[in-house]
């Protein structure tokens, strides 16, 4: 008889990593356009702007920070996980060697290098947003803080990774068994409830006044969490091929 | 050696039952035919021997390992079917290399001839390929895989005779260049009989016959001759199909059940003839009391 290949799950993880990052590299050019796009948009503004004036006297300040930045990368990440999950992705796995396992530790780990790549753009955009204005406006440009400080930069990936983990775990829920999909509804709308019934109940003032590297690492945390649940989702999980 | 077994398998999706209690061994190196009418339960089975589903009940076995989300049996294994997708990304040249980084017997050279056989342009893209194409591009994906278990759920769907006749044989001659277990499930059995070594007809969610290909054929037989002749020696044995025309019967029986020697029946003037394999599976899975004319009378 023909003898059996014998292959880790490690071999076929790299693998699977390998091709999905080099096929939907398309997500990052998305990335790019979406935050050249925003730009535009915001370059008289700015992520807020506030204004007085007196007389003749009129002060108008525009604030240029990385927040929205974060928030556009942050839910480009989520979209781009959730269509990883996409019955067509799915599919296209089965093409070659895979299990529902391998696929979902394949595309985790895609998001996270997406999630550092993601940290790179957003923060050439931030710079070319700067230089652009520093160069178009005549108004005076007060630089508070060019330089972005390695926790920042942590917080970001971390915020990014987040939503990718989230993405990921939300489609992955839904293209799970049936027993899941029912916990999980019935888990977001006990949720809803408690949030419309007793909005005082919860309170992310603390998470708040947390440190950036704290606040990095409780979302990494989650976001593993995140991860892992995923694994296990896709562990238990049919393939329908209809 | 089996390389499947199965015990009791069965599937239902909500209240239809796609399997029932099915229990079979496939035997390693051998082209085997999984035949059936629509809805029989061919693909769920093969899905369930592929990993893709578990049976509900039931135990099934693939290189005596649970083959669900196994990534083992992933390796051993390649499952083509007309739903077998690429990466809009890729051209059929980059699928040829990925194909190559997965599968450790892979055969490029095989590849690029036969689709140079078949006339199929590597720089387009999967999904530009016109049906038959298709069908042709992912037989050939297939079969340079050179997997243990290559599972082919209709992969001449589309194709053209010619194509087909010539895919027939170069699904022969890969196998003998390298032994493997093929299933096959096919509406063309007439052609692909020639190919085959064994047969599971399905039907209904159950494995009715499971046989080496000569012994298939011999399950049922025809008779035919003058109605009084045959009317005692039918009305003893299961009939599966009966034609009454002037004053002549011609009938499809049991061959285990025919308890009569041919010379008994040559001197009553009946006539024995077998069928072909797709003749057998027609009868043995066709409705008793059905027929099409009654829809119109």
């Amino acid at each position: 008889m023909q003898s059996l290949t014998n292959i880790s799950l490690k071999t076929i993880v790299i693998k699977q990593v390998k091709w999905k990052a080099k096929l939907y590299i398309s997500a990052l050019s998305s990335l790019v356009i979406v935050q050249i796009i925003f730009g535009i948009l915001t370059f008289g503004s700015g992520s807020g702007s506030s204004g007085s004036g007196q007389g003749s006297l009129n002060v108008q300040f525009s604030n240029y920070s990385l927040d929205m930045i974060l928030i556009i990368s942050a839910i480009w990440a989520f979209i781009v996980a959730l269509l990883f999950t996409t019955k067509a992705h799915r599919i296209d796995d089965l093409s070659v060697i895979s299990s529902r396992t391998s696929s979902a530790i394949a595309n985790i780990f895609v998001i996270i290098i997406y999630s550092f790549f993601a940290v790179i753009i957003m923060i050439s955009t931030y710079y070319l947003q700067a230089l652009g204005i520093a160069l178009a406006e005549k108004n005076s440009l007060v630089i508070d803080n060019l330089f972005i400080s390695p926790s920042i930069l942590i917080l970001c990936f971390s915020s990014i990774c987040l939503f990718g983990a989230m993405g990921l775990l939300l489609g992955t829920i839904f293209k799970g068994p049936a027993v899941i999909k029912i916990f999980v509804s019935m888990f977001i709308l006990l949720g809803l409830i408690l949030i419309f019934m007793s909005p005082g109940s919860i309170n992310l003032l603390p998470i708040i006044m947390l440190s950036n590297l704290m606040i990095s690492v409780l979302y990494l945390f989650v976001a593993v969490l995140c991860f892992s649940l995923t694994i296990r989702i896709a562990d238990k999980s049919e393939v329908s091929r209809k | 050696m089996n390389i499947i077994q199965c015990e009791e398998l069965s599937k239902s999706f909500g209240r239809r039952h796609a399997l029932q209690r099915v229990t079979c061994a496939i035997d390693a190196e051998k082209i085997i035919g999984i035949i059936g009418r629509n809805g029989a339960g061919k693909s769920t089975l093969l899905n369930i021997f592929a990993g893709y589903i578990k049976p509900t009940t039931g135990s099934c076995k693939v290189f005596n390992e649970n083959p669900f989300n196994n990534i083992q049996t992933a390796a051993n294994m390649i499952f083509i079917d007309d739903r077998l997708s690429f990466s809009d990304y890729l051209s059929l040249e980059d699928i040829l290399k990925m194909g190559a980084d997965f599968y450790p017997n892979w055969q490029n050279e095989l590849a690029y001839r036969m689709l140079d056989y078949a006339g199929i342009d590597l720089t387009a893209k999967h999904q530009q390929l016109s049906k038959g194409q298709l069908a042709t591009f992912n037989l050939v994906y297939g079969l340079v895989s050179r997997c243990a278990l290559t599972i082919l759920d209709e992969p001449m769907n589309g194709m053209d005779e010619v194509i087909r006749t010539d895919f027939y044989r170069a699904i022969l001659k890969e196998y003998l260049a390298f032994p493997r277990t093929f299933l096959i499930t096919s509406h063309h059995l007439q052609e692909m009989e020639s190919i085959l070594e064994e047969i599971l007809l399905m039907d209904e969610g159950s494995v009715i016959a499971h046989a080496p290909l000569d012994e298939f054929k011999e399950q049922l037989i025809s008779l035919s001759g003058p109605s009084d002749a045959l009317a005692d020696l039918l009305s003893e044995t299961e009939v599966y199909a009966q034609k009454i025309m002037a004053g002549m019967t011609s009938a499809i029986i049991d061959a285990s059940k025919l308890f009569v020697s041919e010379e008994i029946l040559r001197a009553k003037g009946i006539t024995v003839s077998s069928l072909n394999a797709s003749e057998v599976c027609k009868y043995l899975t066709s409705k008793k009391g059905s027929d099409i004319d009654a829809i119109f009378d």
